[in-house]
């Protein structure tokens, strides 16, 4: 009696899976086909395309490796690719390590009231896209009228005032700084949710201990916030290598190619040059860096 | 001890309005520069406008088109956040609580478009784009930031619903409720903090969203407000600052507006948003 129970239950349970497969496919088929269309098909095509030569009109050329090959000795390209480097390397050195001091600040500000007045204006360069960024900083570099110079002017430094979008030793620093205005606010943010994770117990033992300020911040601080911290390295990590917006909006990847990172090189040989198997050939190699990336902060943000 | 702790309290909120300044300074200088005329931005910058010239304003909303921007962005957007949203909860849903065959699988190649940016795709996309007719339409630039949005999205929804316990949906199935009716009546208004930060999240980006308008867009009338302000500022040697000036006010106004309002819903949904950039 009981076997035939269960099994009367056991069919029921498959029953039910199966007919829940179907249900479920149902659920999931219309982001399916949108997700196909949009990403996956056009995905695997560049990766296809990115072994032929095309002018996005002709006949297709099959050239297997070539585009690959010509990529890593053409000079812009590894421009493009060291720029997208610094970026990374600034911009965890400035709005990252920014962000961090200025969340210790703020979380030692115990009026909930001031201490979210300052988060709202620090995230506020978050919001607007980078388009709008891009043409701002365009004007703070502006050499009539931009604040840039006129601040080199007042405190005394007006010999360094130039035209910093204009020159090709100062353009990728004075770029990367706008970007680097949007984000530490960001950093802030994350590092101040942090924080207050932290058990105050810690630092009150600390203090018994006889440790001062600099001694927890080292030991107590510091180690507390490990998982933000490896979250905004990738996560710092992804972004510079998409950089494209503030990029095309302040430089178009100028003067002299100075500014290039691959996403705007990428773009210009792809679709102004219609060198579309060579574009195809960086799309597919920073589809592969970006996804490595995000594969380990994915494993990163799980572990948390 | 006690000079101390003044002084200490001195340079720390001497540094925290420092970086106010730094943040909002940028805002307010555009702001006020799109009620100057050329002359003036270029001669005193930084000096207030002696007449407020609000006509710089309706000129660029009426002449320079930004009612048309505007219009073509809400078009845009809305129904982009709604299909991301709706398609994203459902998928997940079914994702978290349901059994089926090749669950894993789907799931990793969701993820794998997660891991994908943009770039990566465009150049097959505008030519499929291309052979389906959807170039130059709104409809075209709706379906793809819907597409590259729905990774994103289904990852938040399902780990959202993974956190609800299994024990509800027993319940709702054993009480006779369809897998679609435990979805629309007991889980999504479960779910309502993650679907607002996918919203604001989702919202800001297909707003904020370039790369894609400007390759899938061409004609003037059907551009969204960043392409607008981009060929507004055209080259790097356009003069017609006040102008510039109020594209940027128009658009940037609004927005910092309802950012003030939410302040709290708008840095939670985009650090949610923490992953995809």
């Amino acid at each position: 009696m009981i076997l035939i129970m269960r099994k009367e239950k056991e069919k029921m349970y498959k029953k039910a899976s199966l007919k829940n497969s179907f249900e479920a496919y149902f659920f999931i088929l219309p982001a399916f086909v949108i997700y196909v269309i949009v990403v996956l098909k056009p995905l695997l095509d560049t990766i296809v395309l990115s072994f032929y030569e095309w002018d996005g009109a002709s006949e297709k050329i099959f050239v297997f490796l070539k585009n690959y090959q010509k990529l890593f000795s053409d000079p812009i390209f590894l421009t493009a690719l060291r720029n997208n480097l610094a970026w990374i390397v600034a911009s965890i050195f400035i709005p990252m390590i920014l962000g961090l001091l200025l969340a210790v600040l703020l979380w030692s500000i115990k009026n909930q009231r001031i201490r979210f007045l300052f988060q709202t204006s620090y995230f506020m360069p978050v919001i607007p896209s980078l388009i709008i960024v891009g043409i701002i900083w365009g004007w703070i570099y502006n050499p009539v009228f931009g604040a840039a110079n006129k601040i080199l002017k007042m405190i005394g430094l007006g010999a360094l005032s130039r035209g910093w979008l204009g020159s090709p030793v100062w353009a990728l620093p004075s770029v990367i700084l706008a970007g680097n205005w949007t984000f530490f606010g960001f950093c802030m943010t994350i590092f101040l949710a942090g924080l207050q994770n932290i058990d105050k117990n810690l630092f009150e033992a600390a203090i018994i201990d006889g440790a001062n300020r600099i001694q927890s911040f080292r030991y107590i601080t510091i180690p507390s916030l490990r998982n933000q911290i490896n979250l905004l390295i990738i996560y710092i990590l992804i972004g510079s290598f998409k950089v494209f917006d503030i990029v095309y909006v302040m430089t178009k990847g100028g003067p002299f190619n100075s500014t290039e990172v691959v996403g705007t090189y990428m773009y210009t040989r792809a679709f102004e040059h219609s060198l579309v198997g060579y574009g195809s050939s960086m799309a597919t190699i920073l589809a592969l860096i970006v996804s490595i990336s995000t594969l380990i902060f994915l494993r990163l943000r799980e572990e948390k | 001890m006690n000079r101390n702790s003044i002084l200490i309290n001195v340079g720390k909120y001497t540094v925290a309005i420092l970086f106010l300044i730094i943040s909002i300074i940028p805002f307010i200088w555009i702001w006020s520069s799109a009620f100057k005329t050329n002359m003036e931005i270029s001669e005193n910058p930084f000096s207030l406008p002696k007449k407020l010239h609000i006509e710089n304003i309706s000129e660029v909303w009426y002449k320079g088109h930004f009612n048309i921007y505007f219009t073509n962005s809400l078009i845009v957007t809305i129904p982009n956040v709604i299909l991301v949203v709706f398609l994203s909860s459902i998928a997940g849903f079914a994702f978290s609580k349901m059994k089926f065959i090749g669950r894993d699988i789907l799931f990793y190649m969701f993820i794998l478009g997660f891991t994908i940016p943009v770039q990566a795709i465009i150049i097959s996309l505008f030519y499929d784009f291309q052979n389906y007719g959807l170039i130059n339409k709104l409809s075209g630039l709706i379906l793809a930031e819907t597409g590259i949005g729905l990774p994103f999205g289904i990852f938040l929804m399902r780990s959202f619903f993974m956190n609800l316990p299994n024990e509800i949906y027993d319940a709702a199935k054993i009480d006779g409720c369809s897998n679609f009716r435990a979805f629309y009546s007991i889980f999504l208004p479960l779910a309502k903090p993650a679907v607002l930060s996918l919203v604001v999240f989702q919202t800001i980006w297909s707003w904020n969203e370039f790369l894609l308008a400007l390759l899938l867009i061409q004609s003037e009338n059907l551009r969204t407000i960043p392409l607008g302000l981009m060929f507004l500022k055209g080259g790097r040697y356009t003069l017609n600052y006040s102008q510039i000036a109020a594209g940027i006010t128009v658009v940037s106004l609004p927005l910092i507006i309802v950012y003030l309002i939410f302040q709290r819903t708008f840095i939670e949904g985009i650090t949610a948003g923490a992953v995809k950039g």
